[in-house]
């Protein structure tokens, strides 16, 4: 038998899992050192210390109705509970509880398929569903809709989506929380409640309209621990006739804030449907000791930079997009591209993909970039095999949002460069994605180790990142579990006055504390003297 | 608790250690049927991989090629296939491929027989076992051996229902190798453990089952009502697809 949760005897711990299993069978309750092994975070910056947080046991319930019994039996024993769907995350944390001794309420068994309406253009699941479960159904089935998948795509679309992650095709579909559309919930009472029309039972516009009546409080069931989402519905994307992926590099540094300026513009007319990427094939670059003098310095002057570039013969910026649609209409958005492009002086266009759909197996094989296709896959380990590829190893994903402003790119990775300069490190860059409609999210890959000396240095640079990058502005909008206090404190106007009204409604919905203690800093009133 | 930290040292004392009969003796005592469950897997980016994938086709192993993303091999042949039921799995393939397989296979019951790291140093390789006690002479065999590709199918063939998982070997380490995990090659295999996990063995057949219902084209125009109450309605029991009109 495992060791109790903080606070709870050896005995209500054992008569709790005692009952639980009697809910889900003997087989789904897991309790050996073994089993509970398979939860533990495998990127974690804390590894082997004593703060590494663990797991007491994991239960696999298979229906709602197991879920509330669950719900209603913690709640008589104070047990805390960590729901997870695939928990695949692995660089905001996996599966590992953010409270230790929490047991996990691992949600992988119930991975139906509820409803697809193609006609609607709709799903609706359990959170077991992965993108690759998703994807496949569409596919055997002939269903000509697509998903807009995490990359890499073994993760959940309920998971991703609460925990707001990002894809990669249109607009409407890549926020990946702002593409769903209506929700189950398991509150912490046991109480079941659909959001949304769902709550006309009759309704036939659960998975098209989101708000219902009332106040709408979907949101609140996004980054938190106030209930336990049971099913969501989803907005797919109709396949299009054909797509055209293509790329702009301009040359020099400086040209990034025209750049950014027009593909933002073209962003928000609706020419440019994907998300886009803003890179520095420059910066990019390896570890060349020019390179990291100019990258850590905080501030090396453009024409330094310029002659930098012209030296390795690279463009200084590229950005890559995808057009979708009819392709008459994709060529003239590509042309009006162009002409509002054309204005900076050596700016390259290039077509680097052409498709048209839909697209035999052997074609989506051979598709390179495929999450933007709407295509899950784990190429994003695939290619950390060729040599020198960075990250080869665990890691976290420091993720700030920034105004959709070159300057603000050239800000951020002078300021991140010096800090990583400043600890002894190589910097990590740094591309300016544009996920969502008015911002870029600048992801660093930071990486975590086996051995605590490493991991303590790791820690001491994604503080300081957050820290910096928050105190000019750039505020991360998802952090790993070990970070969500710090996190939270960057979110601090009027004395944390946010803070305070999650963790009021957390007494209010939670009154025992059960759900996911602690996530995104949000803590049951009888754990939050500890946290003092 | 979950303090126990499950590492297995490469490099198992060969000495120590029981040798199995030769490869070639074992395999050729291996009945058909043995192989049913069983898959074979390489990365055919790198030659070592597609040594390994003919030398295990020609051993009658069933053998899948992927190129570099593991995903595509993992949604369309192995995740069907866990799904029927229990699978023995041996593959060559970088460590990244390798610790996404061992991620999501363990979602299934399955757990590491053995890994052998073939690390590149210099113009050759160097092969350090981790595993069932019983493989570490292999490590002996493929050292100076410059065919090592070929042995390693050998070896994945020769047992693939006769070892069952070490419970000692945890998740592969991905963190402890930075600039090594891209020079070294792992060939391994995966096998059910006596246990069942979250969508593993008796799950795997109720959802079989599901998925046997979901495929059954639905064309009714109008949506069938969810249930109002907290009881399941029995029409989720299958998945509901609308075409359009």
């Amino acid at each position: 038998m495992p060791n109790p949760p903080p606070g709870l005897s050896e005995r209500d711990f054992t008569t709790a899992l005692g009952r639980i299993e009697e809910v889900v069978g003997r087989e789904w309750l897991f309790t050996s050192d073994e089993d509970v092994a398979l939860y533990r975070d495998a990127y974690s910056p804390l590894w082997g210390e004593d703060q590494e947080r663990f797991a007491s046991a994991a239960v696999a319930p298979i229906s709602v109705e197991e879920i509330q019994a669950i719900v209603r039996i913690a709640n008589e024993y104070r047990l805390p509970l960590y729901p997870i769907s695939t928990g695949r995350n692995l660089t905001y944390g996996g599966s590992a509880p953010v409270y230790s001794g929490s047991v996990v309420l691992d949600l992988k068994r119930m991975n139906r398929i509820l409803e697809v309406n193609e006609r609607d253009k709709t799903c609706l699941v359990e959170p077991g569903v992965s993108y690759f479960d998703m994807y496949r159904h569409l596919r055997t089935n002939g269903i000509r809709l697509w998903i807009d998948t995490a990359d890499p795509g073994w993760g959940g679309l309920v998971g991703n989506s609460l925990d707001r992650g990002g894809g990669y095709t249109g607009m409407d579909f890549r926020d990946h929380f702002d593409a769903h559309c209506g929700m189950e919930v398991v509150l912490p009472t046991g109480e079941l409640v659909r959001t949304g029309m769902g709550a006309n039972p009759q309704s036939k516009t659960w998975q098209l309209f989101k708000y219902g009546m009332g106040p709408w409080v979907d949101g609140i069931f996004s980054q938190s621990n106030f209930g336990i989402v049971t099913k969501m519905g989803f907005w797919l994307m109709e396949e299009p006739e054909a797509a055209l992926q293509v790329s702009v590099s301009v040359p020099r540094r400086r040209d990034v804030v025209r750049l950014v300026d027009v593909l933002h513009s073209l962003m928000c007319e609706h020419t440019i449907p994907s998300q886009t990427t803003v890179g520095s094939p420059v910066m990019n670059g390896s570890a060349d000791p020019e390179l990291v003098r100019l990258r850590t310095s905080g501030g090396a002057a453009d024409a330094d930079w310029d002659r930098y570039a012209q030296a390795q013969g690279r463009p200084f910026w590229n950005a890559s997009f995808v057009y979708y649609g009819a392709r008459k209409v994709i060529a003239a958005q590509w042309e009006h591209t162009k002409d509002r492009l054309a204005g900076i002086a050596g700016v390259q266009f290039r077509e680097t993909a052409s498709y048209t759909f839909p697209l035999s197996d052997e074609q989506v094989e051979a598709v390179p970039d495929k999450a933007r296709l709407g295509i899950p896959s784990l190429n994003l380990f695939g290619s950390r095999n060729a040599p020198g590829a960075t990250p080869s190893e665990g890691h976290l994903d420091f993720s700030p949002m920034i105004p959709p402003r070159g300057e603000e790119l050239i800000a951020l990775a002078d300021v991140t460069g010096k800090i990583y300069g400043d600890l002894g490190l190589t910097p990590s860059f740094v591309g300016g994605l544009m996920f969502h409609a008015r911002t870029m999210i600048c992801f660093h890959a930071v990486p975590t180790y086996r051995n605590a000396a490493d991991n303590r240095r790791t820690r001491q640079l994604f503080e300081t990142l957050v820290r910096s990058c928050a105190d000019n502005g750039w505020t991360i909008y998802r952090i790993h579990a070990h970070f969500q206090p710090l996190g939270m404190q960057m979110y601090g106007f009027n004395d944390g006055a946010l803070h305070r009204l999650h963790e009021t409604l957390k007494d209010a919905i939670d009154p025992n504390g059960i759900v996911s203690a602690g996530r995104y800093d949000i803590w049951p009133r009888h754990l939050r003297r500890d946290r003092a | 608790m979950q303090t126990r930290r499950a590492f297995v040292q490469n490099g198992i004392a060969v000495a120590a250690l029981a040798a199995l009969p030769s490869a070639r003796k074992a395999f050729a005592a291996l009945p058909r049927e043995a192989l049913a469950s069983f898959k074979v897997v390489y990365d055919r980016t790198f030659s070592e991989g597609a040594v390994f994938g003919a030398a295990a086709a020609r051993r009658g192993a069933p053998v899948h090629a992927f190129g570099g993303d593991p995903g595509p091999l993992w949604m369309h042949v192995l995740e069907p296939e866990l799904r029927k039921g229990p699978v023995t799995v041996a593959g060559l393939t970088s460590a990244p491929s390798l610790f996404c397989f061992e991620l999501l296979a363990r979602d299934y019951g399955l757990g590491v027989v053995y890994r052998i790291e073939h690390e590149r140093i210099g113009g050759g390789f160097r092969h350090a076992v981790t595993g069932h006690p019983a493989l570490a002479s292999w490590q002996a065999r493929l050292a100076g051996d410059e065919s090592w590709a070929a042995r390693a199918a050998e070896l994945a063939t020769a047992h693939p229902r006769t070892l069952a998982p070490e419970r000692s070997i945890a998740l592969l380490d991905l963190a402890e190798r930075p600039g090594r995990a891209a020079e070294s090659l792992f060939s391994w295999m995966l096998a059910p453990k006596n246990r069942i996990y979250p969508v593993g063995a008796s799950f795997a057949r109720e959802s079989s089952k599901n998925r046997e219902q979901s495929s059954l084209l639905q064309t009714t125009g109008s949506r069938a009502k969810l249930a109002p109450t907290n009881k399941l309605d029995e029409r989720e029991r299958s998945c509901r697809i609308h075409r359009r009109g």
